[in-house]
C-alpha cells in the first residue's frame, strides 16, 4: 500500500518468537484464510550482514510472496544489528534460534517450510538445512533459496581485505584471534574485544568502507577455521531443492563462486539445484520484481 | 507457542524525512488506524535511546502495548541514529530533527492531532532539541525519561572514570583534525573504538563506537545541541521528566536542574516525577510509568 507524502506501509506484522529466556524479533505476514493454505510452504527469510527485518533486501519480497499466495517470516538472528559489533552474534548460535522460529511455524499448523536468505542469510539457511538434514526428523524443511550466498564468507572476506589492503590484514587479525581460541602453553586466553578493519571493502577510512567485528564473532563468521558459513561445505548435505539466485554484476561475489556452489550441490547427488542468474548487483535494487518472480516460479513448481 | 498474542493494529510504515532518510515506524492503535486517527485522540511519538530501536529491550519495546492495554495509541520512529547510526556514519544527531518532523507530519497527514512526544535517554535529547526548534500546535506536550543533562557532558565524565583509550580529549583533537573547520560538510569520517569508555576492561560491552562525525554532534564538547540544559530553556511546550528513582546512567540533579532552567524560562508547566523501583528504564515499574504518562496525557489533550 502506498500512502502519499512518502509513505509505504510494510507487509506483515511484528511478532516476537519466545527464545531460552530471550526472544526472537520476526516480521510475520501470515496470509492464511483456509486451513488448505497449511499445506502450501512457508517462506522463512534471513536477513544480509548487519542486516534486520526491516532493511532494503528484505523489504519487497513478503508482500510480493503474498500476492502470490505464500505467507513469510522474516527474523532477525543474532547477527541483526549490532550483533557482531559487540559479540554476541556468533553464526552457529544462530541455528537455534531458527530452531525456534521453525517450531512455531509448525504450531501454527505449517507443513512445510522453506529457509531463504540472502547473502549471510543465505549462507545461514544453507548452514540450516544441512545441520537439519534427516528427512524423518525434519520432514518439514522442505526446500533452501540462497540470494547472493558466497561460495564461502572467510574466503570471500580474505580475498576482498588483499584486494584492498585492509588495515589490519587478515592474517594479523587471524594471529590476534588465535590468541584468544588458542592460547599457547601457559598463555592466558586474550579476551574478546572490538576490532576495526579500515579498507576493508573499499580503498578508504571512510566508514562505508570499514568493518568491525569484535574477536569471537570474526572468529565465527570470517575466520579460516570457520566451517558454518563455508556454504560448499555444507551444500552438498542438503537433500532437499536448491534454488540459488545470483546477481551477474554482484559486487563482492566473483561469478566461477556461484557456478562452483550449484556444481558441489548437484555433486552431491542433489536432483533439485536450480541455478538463475539474474541482470543484477549484491543487493538487486531495482531487480526485486524479477528475483520474486524467478522464487514464486520455482516454488509454485516445486511445491 | 502457538499463542503468541498479535496486536491486530499494529502497522510498520516507512517514512521518508526532507532529506530522504528512510525512518521506520511502528503504528500501534487501538483499532484500524484509519478509525482511530481522529483530531482529539491523543497518540504518542516515542523516539528510541542509544544503539536503540523499536523493538529494543525495555521501554521502546513495552511502552506501545502496554498503553495500550490503557486505552491510547503510539508511534514509534527508529530516527537515524537507530541501532548502528553512530557506527556507520549516517547518525548525525543535529539531523535528527527532520525525523522527528517526518513522524510528525505523517501523523497529522493521518489526522492525529493531539500529539504527546516521548524521548528516552537519547531519546530525550533529540526531542528536547526538536521541540526547542519547533512550533507545532499539533504537539501538546513531551515526556523525557531518563534525560542526561548534556549528553557530551556525560560522556566526558564516563570516559573519564574508566580511562578511556583514547581519552576524550585525544578523541576530540584526532576529530578537529580530520574533520577540519566545517565537521558537518567533512568529506572525511573514519569509524574509531572508545576501548574502556564504559567499564574498567577492554571487552565489548565496555566499548563504544563511534564515527569522527557521529561523535563530534552527539558527544564532542561543540555538540550544543546536544546538552539539553542549552536548549530547554526555550521550549514553550508543557515538559514532564520522568526518572527511575535507581537510575545509575543520570545523577539526581540532572532532571531537577534541567527543570530548574525550563522554570526559569518563563515554562510554567514542568513536572518531575521519580519512580519507584525503577533503574533508567522506567517501564521496570510500568504501573508508576503509565500512571504518570496517562496523566501528563489528560491534563493535556484537547
Amino acid at each position: 500500500m502506498v500512502l502519499s507524502m512518502k509513505v509505504e506501509l510494510y507487509s506483515g506484522t511484528v511478532i516476537s518468537v519466545p527464545f531460552n529466556h530471550h526472544k526472537v524479533d520476526a516480521r510475520f505476514y501470515h496470509i492464511a484464510t483456509h486451513k488448505n493454505h497449511l499445506n502450501k510452504p512457508v517462506i522463512l527469510r534471513l536477513h544480509g550482514i548487519l542486516g534486520n527485518l526491516l532493511d532494503e533486501t528484505e523489504h519487497f519480497l513478503p508482500g510480493i510472496l503474498a500476492k502470490k499466495g505464500y505467507s513469510s517470516i522474516t527474523i532477525n538472528t543474532l547477527l541483526a544489528n549490532l550483533g557482531l559489533f559487540f559479540g554476541f552474534g556468533i553464526f552457529d548460535d544462530a541455528m537455534k534460534q531458527i530452531d525456534a522460529v521453525c517450531d512455531f511455524l509448525r504450531s501454527i499448523g505449517f507443513k512445510k517450510i522453506v529457509l531463504a536468505g540472502h547473502g549471510l542469510g543465505g549462507a545461514m539457511a544453507i548452514r540450516y538445512a544441512a545441520l537439519r538434514n534427516d528427512p524423518l526428523k525434519y520432514p518439514d524443511i522442505v526446500g533452501v533459496i540462497a540470494i547472493a550466498t558466497p561460495h564461502s564468507i572467510p574466503d570471500m572476506t580474505r580475498r576482498i581485505w588483499e584486494k584492498f589492503g585492509s588495515k589490519p590484514k587478515y592474517d594479523e587479525v587471524y594471529q590476534k584471534a588465535k590468541l584468544l581460541f588458542q592460547p599457547k602453553s601457559g598463555q592466558e586466553a586474550a579476551k574478546d574485544e572490538i576490532i576495526v578493519i579500515k579498507r576493508a571493502h573499499g580503498r578508504t577510512n571512510a566508514p562505508h568502507h570499514t568493518e568491525i567485528y569484535t574477536l569471537k564473532t570474526w572468529w565465527a563468521l570470517a575466520g579460516p577455521e570457520a566451517e558454518g558459513p563455508k556454504a560448499y561445505k555444507n551444500i552438498s548435505r542438503i537433500k532437499v531443492p536448491i534454488l540459488l539466485v545470483y546477481g551477474s554484476k554482484d559486487e563482492y561475489i566473483e561469478s566461477h563462486e556461484f557456478t562452483q556452489l550449484a556444481e558441489t550441490a548437484k555433486k552431491s547427488g542433489n536432483k533439485h539445484v536450480a541455478h538463475v542468474c539474474l541482470d543484477a548487483k549484491h543487493t538487486f535494487d531495482g531487480k526485486h520484481d524479477k528475483l520474486a518472480e524467478v522464487i514464486v516460479e520455482w516454488l509454485n513448481a516445486k511445491f | 507457542m502457538s499463542k503468541i498474542k498479535v496486536h491486530e493494529h499494529q502497522y510498520l510504515f516507512r517514512l521518508k524525512a526532507e532529506d530522504d532518510f528512510p525512518i521506520s515506524t511502528l503504528l500501534v492503535t487501538r483499532k484500524n488506524y484509519k478509525k482511530d486517527s481522529f483530531p482529539n485522540t491523543p497518540i504518542l511519538l516515542q523516539i528510541h535511546g542509544l544503539l536503540g530501536h523499536f523493538l529494543a529491550r525495555g521501554t521502546p519495546r513495552l511502552l506501545p502495548h502496554a498503553l495500550l492495554e490503557k486505552g491510547f495509541s503510539s508511534m514509534s520512529i527508529n530516527t537515524r541514529l537507530a541501532s548502528a547510526g553512530q557506527i556507520n556514519g549516517q547518525g548525525i544527531f543535529d539531523d535528527t530533527i527532520k525525523d522527528i518532523d517526518a513522524a510528525i507530519d505523517f501523523l497529522k497527514h493521518l489526522n492525529y492531532k493531539n500529539i504527546f512526544i516521548l524521548g528516552y535517554s537519547l531519546g530525550a535529547a533529540m526531542l528536547v532539541n526538536w521541540a526547542a526548534n519547533r512550533h507545532d500546535k499539533a504537539v501538546k506536550g513531551i515526556i523525557l525519561e531518563g534525560g542526561h543533562y548534556s549528553i557530551p557532558d556525560s560522556w566526558k565524565k564516563d570516559f573519564g572514570k574508566w580511562k578511556s583509550k583514547p581519552s576524550y580529549e585525544e578523541i576530540y583533537k584526532k576529530a578537529k583534525s580530520i574533520l577540519g573547520k566545517d565537521p558537518y560538510n567533512s568529506p572525511n569520517d573514519e569509524t574509531f573504538v572508545v576501548y574502556q569508555s564504559r567499564g574498567p576492561s577492554k571487552e565489548p560491552l565496555n566499548s563504544e563506537i563511534f564515527t569522527y562525525k557521529t561523535w563530534w554532534f552527539m558527544s564532542g564538547p561543540e555538540a550544543y545541541n546536544a546538552m539539553s540544559y542549552r536548549q530547554i530553556g526555550k521550549i514553550k511546550l508543557p515538559i514532564l521528566m520522568i526518572r527511575g528513582m535507581h537510575d545509575f546512567l543520570v545523577e539526581d540533579w540532572e532532571p531537577e536542574a534541567l527543570a530548574e532552567i525550563a522554570c526559569e524560562s518563563g515554562n510554567k508547566d514542568v513536572k518531575i516525577v521519580d519512580i519507584p523501583e525503577a533503574r533508567h528504564d522506567c517501564m521496570e515499574n510500568s504501573d508508576e510509568t503509565l500512571k504518570a504518562i496517562i496523566k501528563m496525557i489528560a491534563k493535556y489533550s484537547t
